[in-house]
């Protein structure tokens, strides 16, 4: 796992950091293929697909400490592989018979690039809600989307649909936009992430064959929650490589700026302030760390889950976030600096998943 | 802006200043003209803010973040016609006679609408107050007069005021600091004039300027000594503006970087000699601060008002958005500190009327004059020649110096400071607190709130960082009286 990190590190401080700013400006697609074609090559594409199958077969901490350490660079480049990995975890969780085939597909028959994948969500919003239906022994599945993450960079997309009103009824279907032509929404215009197009997608009665889908057709709500567990230790992970961005980039700056005539980390309220961060980033980071851990713990209570640390760590990084910005003075909300950039990846990444008040109230 | 629909806020039909500011009726009673001018403004403001910013707001914001040099002058043009330009000109001489609760009522509508817009035409007001502070009358009149001539031709004036440098914000605000401040620019006194070189940074509107008023010391080892405020018209050689920033909000307001290459400035425009610099900027920020303050406050209104409209036209499981309790709460809460920092606002607006510069326009002699003295008669060359006379300037600048004395601009700037913190760190809590309650959906460019949220940081930066105007509150406020 060490060396997996270390080769990441590597990667990411040569290929994506560099290019990071230029790509939040223009979203350059080419560069974003081609930092995910040298991901495949670098073993980073296939963490989550177990060996047998010709992935990596990584556990989810160590998924977790490639996604904050390309995130140190580039949240919108660790949010492409965020959503692929979460798709594979929806492979993971809706078991056999699917594995085989679906992790062929994903790997691209083991053929040179592997395609990029993501998942549909189900949404709260009333519009914004996909209905699978039967007609004529054909499966029918009809809606706009919620906004869903690498949506025209993908290929696959597993979806999490409702076949009645009730939210038990729940099947999970793999629709392949290549074979199948399913247009797309508009760009979303997130602030931030802004390399990974997020959109909706539009299905108007896609056919859905029966052997596209995963695990068992009406029963899919455990899968659901799997894939929506892993998400959100995903997205802990990268704000918390955000942040830890965000964190080093303050400490630096307030070391090279004078003000008030002194280093301004001689303020005692910068130190207070870069003191605070580092406790929220080192509170973050061994939170989303043991809750991707915990199934090997066996603890039956109390044990950390993902959503509690996918709420703390967001809410910390984005409070990392404002105070690295502000700590650069009117140099942080320029765009050539970078720090901006973090704010406004974080906050998106806060809102990705369940929001966290929602998180909060659905606990109980 | 489909979403818009509800009648709050914005799109509320009637003034609901003295609902907002309930203390303000008691003062109608005793004032009515001033509080009834003030809730005519505001039913100007609103209908200016949503009838032509709000629907300007979006598209501006992204052209402009393709080119940070953009402007839409069509849309200036409009805003030009209603006369909100020069709004604070007294009506006599051509503007619409704003006093300083008018011009905060006109700030929080139009800031709602979008605080880019309103920064792009609004902070021309900080450059044009550079030359109020200063109160020579040959100079005020003779700014006033091209201010209403231009408006009336519809050609656009800039005023950028520009105490920045690359190394140096906080710096530049405080005497404290200053003592240490690494000064770049630099003032050489030559025969009847001075010469300026250097570099200021991140200057509002420095890109589109006719005028700049700069802060520049004349002894980069003494800033806080020789720190002097020069009046520099932008066609003078040598001056030329660089990178124009690329902001993460706020757009449609440009930032620039000025470059000064032997810029000769005569005596004449030397508007505060070497050792009076900070005074002049502590004027400007004692007036301008609260001003921001109440910007933030603007930005919290308007990310709440697109909040409402979103969450009272989508619906979650089979309601409306809004109908959660979870969501009333948050609303209620944030609309109870918007209540609280709006109260804060309006009582400044109405101390800079009582105490400050614009208590002058009450003044007997300057309201007498411009009762009865003809427009023409005022705004004319000869009454400018004539207020030349040293004798007569400086008796009009000591009554301007009688009532804002020294005293009270820094008890002003103080209550500004302590403004402009509540109401920036509101905005930036609000702007993130609706987008938490909208999700990403709401998050999508298309409604706004993400727009809001970047728009806010900025505000926490500039007119002083918001450590810097504590650091004022606890020295004007807490330590002077200890010693400290
Ligand atoms: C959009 C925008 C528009 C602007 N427009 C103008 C303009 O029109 N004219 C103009 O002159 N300037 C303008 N500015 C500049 C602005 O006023 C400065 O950015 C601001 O004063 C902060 O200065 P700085 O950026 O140099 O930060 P610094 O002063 O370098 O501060 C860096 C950090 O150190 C902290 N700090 C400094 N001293 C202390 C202390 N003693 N204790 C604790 N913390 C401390 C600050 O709070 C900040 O977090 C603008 C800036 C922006 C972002």
């Amino acid at each position: 796992m060490k060396e997996i990190i270390g080769v990441c590190r590597k990667f990411a401080s040569r290929k994506v950091g560099p290019y990071a700013l230029e790509a939040d400006l223009n979203g350059d697609r080419e560069w974003l293929l081609s930092v995910w074609q040298e991901s495949n090559d670098l073993g980073i594409v296939g963490l989550v697909i177990p060996e047998e199958f010709g992935g990596v077969g990584q556990n989810d901490s160590c998924c977790g400490l490639v996604l904050d350490t390309l995130s140190s660079e580039c949240s919108g480049v660790a949010s492409l592989l965020l959503h692929h990995y979460v798709a594979c975890k929806t492979v993971l969780a809706g078991g056999e018979p699917g594995l085989s085939p679906f992790f062929k597909m994903l790997l691209n028959d083991g053929g040179h690039m592997p395609p990029i994948a993501t998942v549909i969500f189900p949404s709260d919003m009333d519009e914004r809600r996909l209905v699978l239906r039967e007609e004529k022994g054909k499966l029918l599945l009809r809606g706009k989307s919620p906004l869903t993450g690498n949506a025209t960079l993908a290929r696959y997309f597993f979806a999490f649909v409702y076949e009645g009103s009730e939210e038990q009824d729940m099947t999970c279907v793999l629709i392949d936009r290549q074979s199948q032509g399913i247009p797309l929404g508009e760009e979303a215009g997130l602030p931030g992430l802004k390399v990974n197009p997020f959109a909706p997608v539009i299905l108007e009665d896609v056919e859905i064959s029966p052997d596209r889908i995963i695990g068992r057709r009406r029963e899919a709500k455990a899968v659901y929650e799997q894939t929506l567990d892993a998400y959100h230790g995903f997205i802990a992970a990268c704000a918390m490589g955000a942040a830890r961005a965000a964190y080093s980039r303050a400490l630096q700056y307030a070391i090279d700026r004078y003000q008030f005539g002194s280093m301004i980390i001689h303020h005692q309220e910068i130190q207070r302030m870069l003191g605070t961060m580092l406790a929220k980033l080192s509170v973050g980071t061994s939170s989303y760390i043991a809750s991707l851990e915990r199934e090997e713990w066996g603890m039956p209570h109390g044990t950390p889950k993902n959503r509690f640390s996918k709420a703390f760590c967001t809410d910390a990084a984005l409070e990392i976030a404002i105070d690295a910005v502000q700590i650069h003075g009117g140099y942080g909300y320029m765009h050539d600096y970078g720090v901006e950039k973090i704010l406004r990846d974080v906050k998106v990444l806060q809102l990705l998943g369940e929001s966290n008040p929602v998180i909060s109230i659905k606990t109980i | 802006m489909e979403y818009f629909t509800k009648p709050i806020g914005l799109l509320a039909p009637v003034p609901d200043l003295l609902r907002n500011a309930p203390s303000l009726i008691k003062m109608k009673e005793r004032f009515p003209r001033y509080i009834g001018r003030a809730e005519k403004t505001q039913v100007f403001s609103r209908r200016l803010a949503r009838e032509i910013i709000l629907p300007k707001a979006l598209e501006v914001d992204t052209r402009s973040h393709r080119d940070p040099g953009y402007v839409d002058w069509e849309l200036w043009r409009q805003i030009n016609r209603t006369k909100a330009t020069i709004g604070y000109i007294p009506e006599k001489l051509g503007g619409l006679g704003w006093s300083g609760l008018d011009a905060f009522v006109f700030l929080e509508e139009c800031i709602t609408a979008c605080t880019g817009i309103s920064a792009f035409f609004g902070f021309n007001f900080f450059g044009v107050l550079c030359a109020f502070v200063e109160f020579r009358p040959d100079v005020c009149l003779k700014v006033i007069g091209e201010m209403v001539e231009a408006q009336r031709n519809d050609k656009p004036i800039f005023w950028a005021w520009s105490i920045t440098e690359a190394s140096a914000g906080t710096d530049a605000e405080d005497a404290r600091a200053m003592a240490t401040m690494k000064c770049s620019a630099y003032a050489r006194k030559l025969p009847g004039g001075y010469s300026i070189n250097g570099t200021k940074q991140f200057c509002s509107n420095g890109s589109l300027a006719d005028y700049l008023v700069v802060t520049v010391c004349t002894d980069r080892s003494d800033p806080l000594h020789t720190m002097a405020t020069f009046f520099v018209p932008a066609r003078t050689e040598g001056f030329s503006v660089g990178r124009i920033e690329r902001k993460c909000g706020q757009k449609a307001s440009q930032t620039a970087e000025l470059h000064f290459d032997n810029v000769f400035v005569p005596d004449e425009n030397v508007w505060e000699p070497p050792g009076r610099g900070l005074r002049h900027t502590r004027e400007i920020l004692s007036v301008t601060r609260g001003i921001i303050g109440m910007l933030g406050l603007g930005i919290a209104r308007g990310a709440l008002e697109r909040c409402i409209q979103f969450a009272s036209s989508k619906k979650v499981r089979g309601h409306y958005l809004i109908e959660e309790n979870w969501v009333q709460i948050a609303m209620a809460d944030m609309l109870k500190d918007i209540m609280v920092v709006r109260a804060k606002c309006y009582d400044f607006a109405i101390a800079l009327d009582t105490i400050h510069v614009l208590r002058l326009l009450e003044n007997l002699p300057v309201k007498a004059a411009l009762k009865m003295v003809p427009k023409a008669f005022i705004l004319g060359e000869s009454l400018q020649g004539l207020l030349k006379s040293p004798a007569l300037a400086r008796s009009v600048k000591g009554l301007k110096d009688w009532i804002v004395t020294d005293e009270r601009v820094e008890y002003c700037a103080c209550q500004g400071s302590a403004i402009k913190v509540a109401g920036t760190d509101l905005a930036m809590e609000v702007s993130s607190r609706v987008l938490d309650i909208v999700g990403i959906e709401g998050m999508s460019s298309c409604y706004g709130m993400e727009k809001t949220f970047r728009d806010a940081k900025g505000a926490q930066i500039y007119e002083g960082t918001n450590q810097a105007n504590r650091l004022e509150v606890f020295h004007q406020e807490i330590g002077r009286g200890l010693g400290l």
